[in-house]
């Protein structure tokens, strides 16, 4: 049962100046896939070293197995690593991948037996024999894999394995990484800086910043339901609005008006509580917001639409980004909303076009005011 | 503002063909990305314009002047690289104007073109700071006003894969600003974008499409996503792609075709898999042509219910299915009726070719979504969207798709 477990983990550098980990509580069971994910300098990389041996804590114990392996060295701790840049051996893909194998003395028959499995698994065995010498990015991590999965370890940690790939390999890759760690039962962390791989593939996510972990969860909860503004921004784009409680419903319902005459939206919020005149910040995907022609007549034309029309707008800047068209709207209090329709879309705007702005109450999230909007939004 | 005319260009190195005859012409002041995979030959291309390497055969020309020979001193680029390299013990201002200061003996008139562009990228209360009192995108703002200050706010400026080590979420706001800076009308700027990223490269006014050292495509963002001239760019400027190889069984012209524009032909084809496909296109075919349809993953529409008897309606299984935020992507294993294929033709469900078809649906609160694994839905996709090539060899999508 190869689970890990952090307990009250504290990590300072230049005594105590800086604190890269902030008393961090984190459990990830066996056979899961999780994910890390931050700005540069949130504590990702010291978390992942933590883990691994590679440096010690200044406070707190490492658990594997329900073991306390935190005096235990990296080697002593059954974890095998892939990294973005794989460092190849002038030997053979077999013995590159084996590396591991024959140093801890195995036989010669056993490695063998061991090696051909694993090339098997990462789609290398007909190339076996051949030097990895000027191999692409790609193939290079499918070998750091298959040497990674040689050790015999259970766990698995990935600093950005597919950071230097090519988007498109690395898109197509990814899906294979997780089939074979799925397939093989090991236990992973992987660290990224694309949060759609992250989505895409992992069971879960964790969300750091500033030394602490700010959420952990499925990347459907996270991406509807962040506990933060930092978290909802940095899972993609989000559009803000500013606004303050104008009324305070019983059950976590607010009456929120957006300011500079905008309009007042009701809102729900179980998990942050709010009181009346306090200053807000009101989120919405860009996805989430709907656009109509002046003309339509939306209470008569669709049965299911059951969300608010805004006053009109005006369409500022309009580009195409791939499978998504994205749109730059105005409001008529002079906010303006990045909206994102899939490229095939019912509507096609022009630029200077006035147009109808819909919502659902049930997208807008609610947020505490920042103490600096600007580093909040930020996600260096 | 400078034009660059490309014409015959080829370049090798160690005897290995890098490019391979390249002809282009990027207009005065246009913000055009150049893009491709890893070892396409965006660097050398750069490096050719820039005047740090040689060519092997051909010339470059800026406004009409050849500028194949001339030194890189000489031309009038200035590049801005993935890592800023600012000077740390220098404030915004300074690291702005350095270059500038280093050639001009003018410093209050350095100082003067420094801080309008300092205005420009919006950093106007921020220039007294030192560079680690600056946020990434801040940085990425002082690098790019430097830039824009060491050419004098005109000529070629030429951003090389600016965005590559920052957060997805980050990237979108700073491409419109990166574009909106180098487009302002207060500068002369040509504008040459690299990047490997395909929404990246959405950016520019044009794209040209770089691949195994030759152009593949150059073309308005539209173009390139609706008119792609082969599967490299179609799939490059895709999420997913599907593709289904038959012969065309039919060709009629289109209801849906306006009578302003070339006509539309509605082509029907008997796919492999024995399916009845069809795609609305302006190209011409004739019957019992091979044709390859390629169908991007977000064309599908999906229903819960089973309706495979209309054309372009193909019935399957999900296999998988992932949320990825305003998307959910999902694996469906379609099932495919054999041609003859009628109500009362007994169920044969196990001899019916299998095929892995790729889509994604919006998770939008208006959109169907609440698909789960393991049930049977019904997927088309609308015949205008498909994109249609004379019949693609097998090996040709193996290698250009990458299936193992």
């Amino acid at each position: 049962m190869p689970d890990i477990e952090l307990r009250n983990i504290r990590k300072e550098f230049n005594d105590g100046k800086i604190i890269a980990l902030n008393d961090i509580d984190l459990k990830i069971n066996d056979g899961d896939f999780a994910f890390l994910l931050g700005p540069s300098g949130c504590g990702k990389t010291t978390m992942l070293r933590t883990i691994s041996g590679l440096i010690q804590p200044t406070v707190g114990s490492v658990f594997i197995d329900g073991n306390d392996v935190t005096e235990r060295p990296p080697q002593e701790r059954g974890i095998a690593f892939v990294f973005q840049d794989f460092n190849i051996f002038p030997l053979s893909v077999f013995e590159n991948a084996t590396y591991a194998l024959k140093v801890q003395g195995y036989t010669q028959e056993y490695i063998i037996q061991e090696g051909e499995r694993v090339l098997n698994i990462v789609g290398l065995a007909d190339r076996a024999d051949e030097v990895p010498v000027g191999w692409g990015n790609g193939d290079l991590q499918r070998l750091g894999l298959a040497r990674a999965i040689c050790s015999g370890a259970k766990i698995l940690i990935m600093d950005e394995p597919l950071g230097s790939l090519d988007p498109k390999i690395s898109a197509e890759f990814r899906w294979e990484l997780r089939n074979i760690i799925k397939d093989q039962g090991l236990t992973a962390i992987q660290v990224t800086h694309n949060q759609e791989e992250a989505m895409a593939i992992g069971d879960y996510i964790i969300i750091m910043r500033d030394g602490n972990i700010l959420q952990q969860d499925t990347a459907k909860v996270l991406y509807r339901y962040p506990n933060s503004l930092f978290v909802g921004n940095f899972l993609g784009g989000i559009n803000i609005l500013e606004g303050y409680i104008r009324k305070v419903h019983p059950e976590d319902y607010y009456d929120v008006k957006v300011r500079l005459g905008g309009p007042t939206f009701v809102i729900h919020s179980p998990t942050t509580k709010f009181h009346l005149d306090e200053n807000v910040i009101i989120a919405l995907r860009s996805e989430d917001v709907y656009l109509f022609p002046l003309e339509y007549d939306y209470e008569n034309s669709r049965a299911d639409w059951t969300g608010i029309v805004l006053s009109e707008g005006m369409v500022t800047e309009k580009f195409l980004t791939g499978k998504e068209k994205r749109y730059i709207v105005e409001l008529d209090n002079g906010d303006s909303l990045s909206v994102a329709k899939p490229e095939v879309f019912q509507y096609e705007f022009l630029c200077n076009q006035e147009i109808k702005i819909g919502l659902f109450n049930e997208d807008l999230r609610l947020f505490k005011y920042p103490d600096n909007l600007a580093k909040e939004m930020d996600l260096q | 503002m400078t034009e660059i005319r490309i014409e015959n260009l080829s370049f090798q190195r160690d005897g290995v063909e890098i490019l391979d005859n390249i002809n282009l012409t990027i207009k005065d002041g246009e913000y055009i990305t150049l893009v491709g995979p890893t070892g396409a030959g965006k660097t050398s291309l750069i490096g050719l314009i820039t005047g740090l390497y040689k060519p092997s055969s051909g010339k470059i020309f800026f406004d009409g002047i050849d500028v194949t020979n001339k030194p890189p001193e000489d031309r009038v680029c200035g590049v801005m690289f993935e890592s800023y390299a600012l000077f740390p013990h220098l404030n915004v201002l300074d690291n702005v104007s350095y270059a500038r200061h280093m050639k001009e003996s003018d410093h209050q008139e350095t100082y003067h073109i420094s801080r309008e562009v300092i205005d420009l990228v919006r950093l106007t209360d921020r220039d007294a700071a030192l560079p680690h009192e600056c946020s990434g995108g801040m940085q990425q703002r002082v690098a790019l006003a430097r830039a824009i200050v060491a050419l004098e706010k005109s000529g070629i400026l030429i951003l090389d894969e600016p965005f590559k080590a920052l957060d997805a979420g980050l990237r979108m706001n700073l491409r419109r600003e990166v574009k909106r800076i180098a487009t302002s009308p207060l500068l002369n700027m040509t504008t040459i974008h690299v990047t490997n990223n395909m929404k990246e490269a959405m950016m520019g006014e044009r794209i040209i499409v770089l691949h195994q050292g030759k152009i593949r495509q150059i073309g308005t963002p539209d173009e390139i996503m609706y008119d792609p001239t082969d599967l490299f760019v179609a799939n490059f400027f895709s999420t997913e792609i599907n593709h289904f190889s038959g012969k065309v069984i039919s060709v009629e012209p289109s209801e849906t075709s306006s009578p302003d524009e070339a006509p539309l032909l509605k082509v029907v084809i008997s796919t492999e898999e024995n399916y009845i496909l069809y795609a609305i296109t302006k190209k011409i075919f004739k019957e019992g042509d091979e044709v390859t349809f390629i169908v991007r993953s977000q064309y599908f529409k999906a229903r819960h219910k089973r309706r495979e008897t209309k054309t372009n309606n193909i019935y399957g299984k999900i296999k998988r299915a992932k949320f990825m935020g305003a998307w959910l992507r999902i694996e469906l294993e379609a099932k495919f009726k054999p041609k003859n294929w009628t109500t009362e033709t007994p169920h044969t469900k196990h001899t019916l070719p299998k095929k892995t078809i790729k889509i994604e649906v919006p998770t939008t609160r208006t959109a169907i979504h609440n698909f789960m694994v393991g049930e049977g839905i019904t997927v088309y996709y609308p015949g205008e969207f498909v994109i249609v090539f004379p019949r693609i060899p097998k090996e040709e999508l193996n290698q250009i798709l990458r299936v193992k």
